[in-house]
C-alpha cells in the first residue's frame, strides 16, 4: 500500500473493505470439535451397554471424559495461540461454551439428589440452547439448525427416561461436536494449506 | 476540501489499521500486515504514529520465544474513527 | 458467512457496517435494568408464596401462583415492542442478548408448562435443580456481553446455588434457593444497572 492523498470515497471504501478483511478473518481448526464428539459418543453409547447390563464397567464410563476434558483443554490452547486476532465473535461464543460447561457441570451435581435420567434431558436442553447460541451469533446456519434438532432430541428423551437416553445424547454429540468440526475443519484446510 | 478531517486517521495505510482493529478485539502485527498488504518498516511506522496519538495500544510479549505484537484500539482511537466516518459522510453528502 | 466486500454494496449498507463496528467496539450498553426488577421481584414474589401454600398450608395446588407470570410476559412483549421503535440502531450486544433471552424463554416453556403434564411430571420433584443449572447460562452470558460483573456473579451464584439444593433434603426448604437466586442473578444486578443508567 503506497501513500497517496485520499479522496472521500476511496477512504470510505477502504474502511469497508478493511472491515470486511477483518470480520471474514477465520481460524478454526474444528479440532476440539472432532474429540468432544467422538469421546462423548463412544462414552455415551458404553454408558448405554453399561446401563442396559449388556457390558459391565469398573466404572460409570462418563467418568472417562475428564481426562479428554483435560486434553481438550490443551488443544485449545495451543490453537488459541496460533490466532492472529480475536474478534469480538471468537470471544463471546468461547464464553457461551465456558457458561455451557458450568451449567453442565451444576446439572450433572444433581446425581446427589437422585435425579437420574432427567439429568440427561437436562444437558441436551443445554446442548440445544449453546448450539443455537453459536449458530445465531456466527450466522453459521448449520448450528441453528442443529440447536432446533437438538431441542427436538431433547423433548424426546422426557418420554425416554430409561438407558436408551444415552443413544439420544450419543446422536447429538455427533451433530453438535463432531459434524460441524469436520466442516470447519475441511474449511480451515482449504483456507491455509492450499 | 479536507481540512476537518483528522490527519492521523487520513492516510491510507492508518485508516486501514484503524478499520481492521475497530472491527476486531485485537490483532497482531502479522495479521495487519498481511490484511493492509504492506511492509512491516512502512506500517511499524505508522502504527508508531497511531500509538503517539493515543489512538491505539501496542502490546509486545513473546510467543514461542519470539516477540510478539499485538495492537488494540483505545477508547479514544474510537472517538476519533467515529468522527472521522462522520465528516466523511458529511462531504460524501455535500457533494452528492 | 464471508460476503464479497466490492459488489452490490450500497453506501447506506456501508456506512451502516461502520456504524455497526463502532457501536460494537464501544461497549455502549443503555439498560435501565427494569425488565430485571420487574421479572426478579415477579418470581421472588412467586417463589416465596408457593413455598407458604407448599410448606405452611399444604395446598395441592401450590403452583397456580406461576400463572401471574402469563400477564407478565405479555406485557413484556409490549413494553420491547415499544422499546424497540424508540431504539435508533440495535447493537450487537443487544442482538446477542436477546437470542439468549429469546433461547431461555423457550427452554423454560418446554419445561414448565409443555413437557410436565405431558410426562406425568415425576420430575418437579427435581425442578429447582434443573430450574437453577439452566437459568445460569442466559445470566452469565448477558453479564459478559455488557461487561457487567454483577451480572456476571448472578450467573456463578445461580449455578452455586444449584449444587447447593442437592444437598437440601427437605424438598420444601429446596424452593427456598429460588428467591435467593432471584436476589442475586435479577434484583440486585437491577439495581445496580439502574444506578449506573442514571448516572451516565
Amino acid at each position: 500500500m503506497e501513500e497517496k492523498q485520499l479522496t472521500g470515497e476511496e477512504s470510505f471504501k477502504l474502511i469497508n473493505r478493511m472491515i470486511h478483511e477483518a470480520k471474514g478473518y477465520f481460524y478454526e481448526s474444528g479440532l476440539g470439535g472432532i474429540i468432544y464428539g467422538i469421546s462423548i459418543f463412544i462414552c455415551c453409547v458404553l454408558s448405554w451397554l453399561v446401563e442396559s447390563n449388556t457390558m459391565s464397567f469398573p466404572f460409570h464410563p462418563l467418568f472417562l471424559l475428564t481426562p479428554v476434558f483435560f486434553i481438550q483443554a490443551w488443544v485449545q490452547y495451543r490453537e488459541e495461540k496460533k490466532k492472529k486476532a480475536k474478534t469480538f465473535t471468537d470471544e463471546v461464543i468461547d464464553y457461551v461454551w465456558t457458561g455451557y460447561f458450568l451449567s453442565v457441570f451444576a446439572a450433572l451435581c444433581g446425581n446427589f439428589i437422585n435425579a437420574g435420567y432427567i439429568i440427561i434431558t437436562i444437558v441436551l436442553l443445554l446442548t440445544a440452547f449453546a448450539s443455537f447460541i453459536t449458530g445465531m451469533i456466527t450466522k453459521f446456519r448449520y448450528h441453528i439448525i442443529c440447536g432446533l434438532v437438538c431441542m427436538l432430541i431433547a423433548i424426546v428423551s422426557f418420554f425416554v427416561q430409561s438407558a436408551s437416553i444415552y443413544l439420544l445424547m450419543a446422536v447429538t454429540a455427533l451433530i453438535v461436536w463432531l459434524v460441524p468440526g469436520l466442516i470447519l475443519r475441511a474449511r480451515f484446510k482449504k483456507l491455509y494449506h492450499n | 476540501m479536507f481540512k476537518d478531517l483528522d490527519p492521523i486517521l487520513h492516510s491510507q495505510l492508518r485508516l486501514a489499521v484503524m478499520s481492521l482493529l475497530i472491527s476486531v478485539k485485537q490483532a497482531e502485527f502479522t495479521f495487519l500486515k498481511e490484511k493492509t498488504n504492506s511492509t512491516a518498516g512502512n506500517l511499524s511506522v505508522q502504527i508508531q504514529k497511531l500509538k503517539e496519538a493515543g489512538y491505539i495500544e501496542v502490546i509486545k510479549e513473546f510467543k514461542d520465544n519470539y516477540p510478539n505484537t499485538t495492537c488494540k484500539i483505545t477508547a479514544k482511537g474510537i472517538k476519533a474513527f467515529e468522527e472521522y466516518v462522520k465528516s466523511l459522510q458529511q462531504y460524501l453528502q455535500v457533494k452528492k | 458467512m464471508i460476503e464479497n466486500p466490492e459488489n452490490n454494496f450500497s453506501p447506506q449498507q456501508s456506512l451502516q457496517l461502520i456504524e455497526s463496528m463502532i457501536n460494537r467496539a464501544k461497549d455502549k450498553y443503555a439498560e435501565d435494568g427494569f425488565m430485571y426488577l420487574l421479572w426478579g421481584w415477579l418470581v421472588f414474589a412467586c417463589s416465596i408464596m408457593q413455598f407458604v401454600l407448599l410448606h405452611v398450608f399444604g395446598y395441592t395446588y401450590h403452583y397456580i401462583v406461576w400463572l401471574a407470570t402469563i400477564p407478565v410476559f405479555i406485557y413484556q412483549a409490549y413494553y420491547v415492542k415499544k422499546k424497540r421503535r424508540r431504539q435508533k440502531a440495535v447493537t450487537y450486544a443487544d442482538s446477542i442478548i436477546s437470542y439468549v433471552w429469546i433461547t431461555f424463554a423457550i427452554v423454560i416453556f418446554l419445561l414448565c408448562f409443555l413437557v410436565g403434564p405431558l410426562t406425568s411430571g415425576e420430575y418437579y420433584t427435581h425442578i429447582v435443580h434443573i430450574l437453577l443449572a439452566i437459568y445460569g447460562m442466559p445470566v452469565f452470558l448477558t453479564g459478559v456481553v455488557i461487561k457487567f460483573k454483577p451480572l456476571i456473579y448472578g450467573g456463578i451464584a445461580c449455578w452455586v446455588l444449584c449444587i447447593l439444593s442437592t444437598f437440601i433434603k427437605v424438598y420444601d426448604y429446596q424452593f427456598l434457593c429460588v428467591p435467593a437466586a432471584m436476589l442475586a442473578a435479577w434484583i440486585i444486578p437491577g439495581y445496580l444497572l439502574r444506578a449506573k443508567y442514571k448516572s451516565q
